[in-house]
């Protein structure tokens, strides 16, 4: 029986997990590397420690499932999405990859979606440009290091550097490529129209896939460096999102994922590429062949309820330290005091927002304080704002005309019964938890 | 990911029976009609203050840099 390896490069750090076919993690390797800011607002990498972290993050994975090279049939890569690789003609990084959450490119994008014609962006990709996307950071390139931007022979999003690293091929998939600005989204390809009004050549970028596709095999190279057997093939992988919602079982209409990390995302499979006129959700191909999916996503959930762990919360952070277990249990424990917060209300925009309102300077806001308000009722706040904002997410979605049948509730968030009840009530919808194993 | 390749690898007949496959529901928290009624008040309490906060959102954004620069 073969065993599946899946390498996940984030922004913090990759992480390579063997499981067998079943979907039963066998092991796992965790290995980190730097974010380079710069400059303010700049986000960098080296794709160069990228490529040191996974050969030092498979080996370890292999090491720690007890899997050997030859055991592992398949491979798949997913990652951070949106950001851009240079290199030039002999695959030498030009210069640090920028990710997707550099805000640089904010005349960029103003540029292409003029240069393009906002109509005619909007039918071929399904989104507006944001500036954390690859396209305006080509474009950057192109305006602030033009001498960079002549040594340009191939563009890649961050995990498909890794492909080029183990197998030798130029390759992405549909789900990555869906955030470029530069792919057709309904029809999967990319845009003949985008790229030649944008004047980037098409042989920069890479063959695109369909995500379980065989896009290259392991190179000799790279079977040598990382423990892997040579040829075993290597599948297109996909974007963060689209691979998580996999995971997650997010893989058929009225299946819909509400994950609660930092950021909070709603998920939904679609079985054809709706959008909602007012672009407040991106649309994108999903993971699923000739499948897509949509997702609202708000910049501040559990970073809403870190920020009043860390300003407010310091007596149950204290006492988590004390008994092991975690503040966030003692502050959902206190929310659940109070049955209602009496007129308190919070507006979770504590980094701007971008569903549903794409409003960067949106702030956060407590609304209705009272001399009777306690902690408690701020935490309480907290909570059922982030929920009111989940389910801005959800009434968009819905009015597209995509059908709820059920919601799973994932990420750090889903962990609180309490919290998870709290989305319950407020969508109208049960809430399931699930068990999955990547 | 490693599901993906197990499509891929012929594992799996398809992306959709591998999702399945790895995701198995726990448990399900149903909404209580009363609780969702008293919540829709609050939503459109909440709904509202962004439209009447927006122009002060940028006020506020407009002083910071201001006494950024300054």
């Amino acid at each position: 029986m073969g065993h599946l390896l899946g390498i996940d490069l984030g922004t913090s750090g990759v992480k390579t997990l063997v499981i067998e076919e079943t979907g039963r993690v066998l092991g796992s390797a965790v290995e980190a590397y730097p974010l380079l800011t710069p400059r303010p607002g700049w986000a960098e990498q080296e794709p160069a420690q990228w490529w040191e972290a996974t050969i030092r993050s498979v080996r370890g994975a292999l090491a720690n499932a007890g899997v050997s090279g030859e055991q592992v049939s398949g491979l798949g890569l997913s990652g951070q999405m949106h950001g851009s690789v240079f290199l030039d003609g002999q695959n030498e990084v030009v210069r640090p990859a920028i990710l997707w959450c550099d805000q640089r490119t904010a005349k960029q994008c103003e540029w292409i979606t003029e240069a393009v014609g906002q109509k005619t962006l909007v039918a071929e990709t399904c989104n507006p440009v944001l500036t954390g996307f690859q396209a305006p950071k080509i474009i950057w390139l192109r305006d602030e290091e033009p001498e960079n931007y002549q040594r340009v022979r191939k563009v890649l999003l961050p995990k498909d550097y890794l492909r080029l690293r183990l197998t030798g091929e130029y390759a992405s998939e549909v789900s990555d490529a869906s955030g470029t600005s530069l792919l057709n989204v309904p029809e999967r390809k990319w845009s003949e129209v985008i790229l030649e009004r944008t004047g980037i050549p098409r042989e920069w970028l890479p063959e695109v896939y369909e995500s379980p596709e065989v896009s290259g095999r392991i190179s000799t190279e790279a079977a040598k460096l990382t423990g892997l057997a040579e040829g075993t093939p290597v599948v297109g992988g996909g974007g963060d999102q689209a691979a998580g919602a996999v995971g997650n079982g997010i893989v058929e209409t009225g299946v819909v994922s509400s994950t609660l990390g930092t950021s909070g995302v709603v998920f939904a499979h679609l079985d054809s590429p709706l959008m909602d006129a007012e672009l407040r959700t991106h649309t994108f191909c999903h993971a699923v062949p000739g499948k897509w999916h949509v997702m609202g996503v708000m910049l501040s959930a559990g970073g809403s309820l870190r920020w009043l762990r860390d300003t407010l919360c310091q007596e149950e952070k204290a006492r988590a330290a004390e008994t092991g277990r975690d503040a966030y249990e003692y502050m959902t424990e206190a929310a659940a005091t109070v049955l209602t917060t009496e007129g308190l209300v919070f507006l979770p925009y504590l980094t701007g927002e971008r569903t549903p309102y794409p409003n960067p300077n949106a702030k956060g806001v407590f609304s209705g304080l009272t001399i009777r308000h306690t902690k408690a009722h701020l935490i309480r706040a907290v909570l059922e704002g982030v929920a009111f904002g989940m389910r801005d997410s959800c009434e968009i979605i819905k009015a597209m005309g995509v059908e709820f049948m059920q919601v799973r509730a994932s990420g750090g968030g889903a962990r609180s019964v309490c919290w998870r009840q709290m989305q319950a009530h407020v969508t109208g919808e049960a809430h399931c938890k699930i068990d999955a194993e990547e | 990911m490693a599901l993906l390749a197990g499509v891929g690898s012929g594992a799996y007949d398809s992306v959709a029976e591998a999702g399945r496959a790895a995701s198995q529901v726990v448990d399900e928290l149903a909404p209580e009609p009363a609780a969702t009624r008293r919540y829709e008040g609050y939503y459109q309490l909440y709904r509202n203050l962004y439209r009447q906060l927006k122009d002060s959102f940028d006020e506020a954004q407009k002083l910071v840099e201001a006494e950024r620069s300054a």
